[in-house]
């Protein structure tokens, strides 16, 4: 087992298996907002959720008596989200106000107003005021079983929510204009996405706080588009993201006193992200150093070997520094020999040469020929024009330059 | 002056004759359109057959977007009244298939070919089911017909635009519409896929559906279109290429110093 060596207490369990269906939950749901390039709602939806949780505890204060009012705390949040997510969706669409304009003025108006009431319970001392920044800053040893229980099956409820309606919120999340022309109801899961999102950020409040909910709904997806080529493997790499940031997060907030939940989640996660963003196959930085070094190389290559059949030989007294190098790697490859203090094309080196010099003059001819629609990609990648023009193109190209006969072989 | 028409009878070929008495597969009328309170389309009006295929030709600006937008409820009207087939649009719309414009959507998105070709079936596979083999394979024979049939698998974003757009056509395909609104088919593709593409949009019509393409190029109007309507922010002209494609009235349209072989003829 993944934690025998820790000896957990059941408690302590339950509340991981909590966080960790919060984890895969945000991070799903965090992917569809990625696509859709809202992931600022879940940062609105977080801080929109303080005025609700304040007024529901001086309603719980006032009309209660003793006892935790956890419920109550949570309504009240999911009240003051929801009229966040309203008043979202109203200035998007009846006012010329653009979505990240109308996602922050939601934000900053009511996490304000949220402010303004914490401070003034605050100076009434009601008791138990001071658990209200649990809420803003999550604590997973205040956590209770039941609350753990809870979070689960939120979490569990919205990924079923995603299983549903998966091809629709992958038609969604990919063209709205083609949802909404076809009368699927691209409004209602529009609706149906967010309030899945308000859902499990308010389960998530009391855990990861709702200063830092949003990163669990942005850093997973990040960190999945640097690995999958699917939708269904971004959602799986999110998810487990998500997961494993969420764990890690609140095993270290249970052990460390005083360790707010959100923020050790929130770095952990970002952690793998980091990771993921340096070290990732393909897409990760490295990857990237390492791709282009290669092209680089690649270039010079087939310049020198141009160079030396255009000129019938190469004098190696006469190459750059980059250019020594690249007839190194020619010569260690077998398409350049030394030959009486010159360099000579062997006769695959040549044939490599020639099929370079023919590639240029399709380039040439593509460009010539069809500039409006020559991929940009044409010119930075003179090695490859089987990957960037289609297949009756080239063979127009090469009938074309065969015909005029300027290639001789 | 004459031009224009000196071609003879545009290669668009005669009009085919609409069946007596069938309603228009489009008809706007007084279609009015505001963005910010400043009308982007006044009063549009346009009628198109059945069977034919038109194009929307007008300056930047001129709302031709906006006009096939506003047509399918994308973006909201003030005023006017669409009828497609002599149907409100809630009741045609299984029968109309729309080609967005390519830049749209976010290629990047990681999805396959044959996944984006299978949306055209959402309709027809309801809510909450699943997209079955079946309806791949169909995806897969679209693929096909547009010369895509290998490319299946490949994710969107490793393809060239024209093989995008192709991808896009092939979803309206799939939908076995009668009518096929597309915006901007050919910008930004190679030249062996505008032939492709044309050579499939009028194996539609010939097969009997309507066709009608927001369009940039005024050179190609009259070789590749049977019908034309020149908009600026309302209706100049409209009707079968040789009547309305004129040098005067592309002069009403587009200002003085526009000629009919169109900006980008040079090109060719």
């Amino acid at each position: 087992m993944l934690f025998a060596g820790l000896a957990l207490s059941y408690n302590l369990r339950v509340i991981l298996l909590g966080v960790t269906a919060l984890g895969i939950a945000a991070g799903v749901l965090g992917a569809f907002l990625l696509f859709r390039r809202r992931s600022l709602l879940a940062d609105t939806l977080g801080h929109a959720t303080l005025p609700g949780v304040v007024v529901a505890f001086m309603a719980a204060a006032q009309l209660l008596d003793g006892g935790k009012p956890f419920a109550v705390l949570l309504l009240g949040a999911l009240i003051s989200g929801w009229f966040a997510v309203r008043a979202v969706q109203f200035l998007r669409r009846r006012t010329p106000i653009r979505e990240d304009a109308a996602l922050a003025i939601v934000l900053t108006v009511f996490y304000g107003a949220g402010v303004v009431l914490l401070s003034v319970v605050q100076n009434l001392e009601l008791r138990g005021s001071s658990g209200l920044e649990l809420y803003v800053y999550g604590m997973v040893a205040s956590m209770s079983r039941s609350d753990a229980w809870t979070l689960a099956a939120v979490s569990v409820a919205a990924l079923g929510v995603v299983a549903l309606l998966f091809k629709e919120l992958r038609a969604l999340s990919f063209d709205e204009g083609f949802v909404a022309a076809r009368g699927l109801p691209h409004r209602w899961l529009d609706e149906v996405l967010m309030s899945a999102c308000l859902v499990v950020t308010i389960a998530g409040l009391p855990t990861v706080g709702l200063l830092l909910v949003m990163a669990l709904f942005i850093v997973p997806p990040a960190t999945a588009r640097l690995y999958a080529d699917t939708l269904g493997g971004t959602l799986v790499v999110a998810g487990a993201t998500g997961a494993v940031g969420a764990v890690a997060g609140a095993l270290a907030s249970a052990r460390v006193d005083h360790l707010p939940a959100g923020a050790a989640m929130i770095l952990a996660t970002s952690a793998l992200f980091f990771a993921s963003l340096v070290a990732a196959p393909r897409r990760g930085l490295l990857a990237a150093r390492l791709r282009a070094r290669g092209e680089r190389r690649l270039a010079v290559e087939s310049q020198v070997l141009r160079r030396t059949l255009g000129e019938g030989g190469l004098d190696p007294a006469h190459l750059a520094g980059c250019e020594r190098a690249a007839v190194q790697r020619l010569v260690a490859r077998s398409a350049l020999v030394s030959k009486d203090a010159g360099l000579q094309l062997t006769d695959a080196g040549r044939e490599r040469a020639h099929a370079l010099a023919r590639t240029e003059e399709l380039v040439a001819l593509y460009l010539e020929r069809h500039p409006r629609s020559a991929p940009a990609r044409l010119l930075l990648h003179v090695e490859r024009i089987e990957d960037v023009a289609p297949p009756e193109t080239i063979t127009e190209l090469e009938r074309a330059l065969g015909a005029t006969g300027e290639v001789s072989r | 002056m004459n031009a224009l028409r000196s071609e003879g009878p545009g290669p668009g070929g005669p009009d085919p004759a609409p069946a007596v008495g069938a309603p228009p597969a489009v008809e706007v009328r007084g279609l009015t359109v505001a963005y910010d309170g400043r009308p982007a389309l006044r009063d549009a009006s346009v009628a198109l057959p059945a069977g034919s295929m038109t194009a929307v030709v007008g300056p930047n600006g001129a709302g031709k977007s906006t006009l096939v937008k506003a047509m399918l409820g994308l973006v909201p009207s003030v005023s006017g009244d669409v009828r497609f087939f002599g149907l409100p649009h809630a009741e045609a719309r299984p029968r109309i298939a729309y080609v967005p414009q390519r830049e749209s959507v976010d290629w990047d998105y990681p999805i396959r070919a044959r996944d984006v070709v299978a949306m055209g079936l959402y309709g027809e596979i309801g809510l909450l089911r699943r997209v079955r083999r079946e309806h791949l394979r169909r995806a897969d024979e679209a693929l096909e017909r547009v010369g895509m049939g290998e490319l299946g698998d490949r994710r969107i974003g490793a393809l060239s635009g024209g093989q995008q757009q192709r991808v896009f056509l092939a979803r309206a395909l799939v939908q076995g519409a009668d009518l096929y609104v597309m915006d901007e088919p050919f910008a930004g593709v190679d030249a062996t896929t505008e032939r492709a593409l044309l050579e499939l949009m009028r194996g539609l019509r010939a097969a009997g559906s309507t066709l009608l393409c927001v369009h940039h190029d005024l050179g190609t109007v009259p070789e590749f279109f049977d019908h034309v309507v020149l908009l600026n922010r309302r209706t100049v002209a409209a009707g079968p290429v040789g009547e309305a494609f004129t040098q005067p009235h592309l002069e009403a349209c587009y200002g003085r110093n526009v000629r009919a072989a169109g900006p980008a003829a040079d090109e060719r």
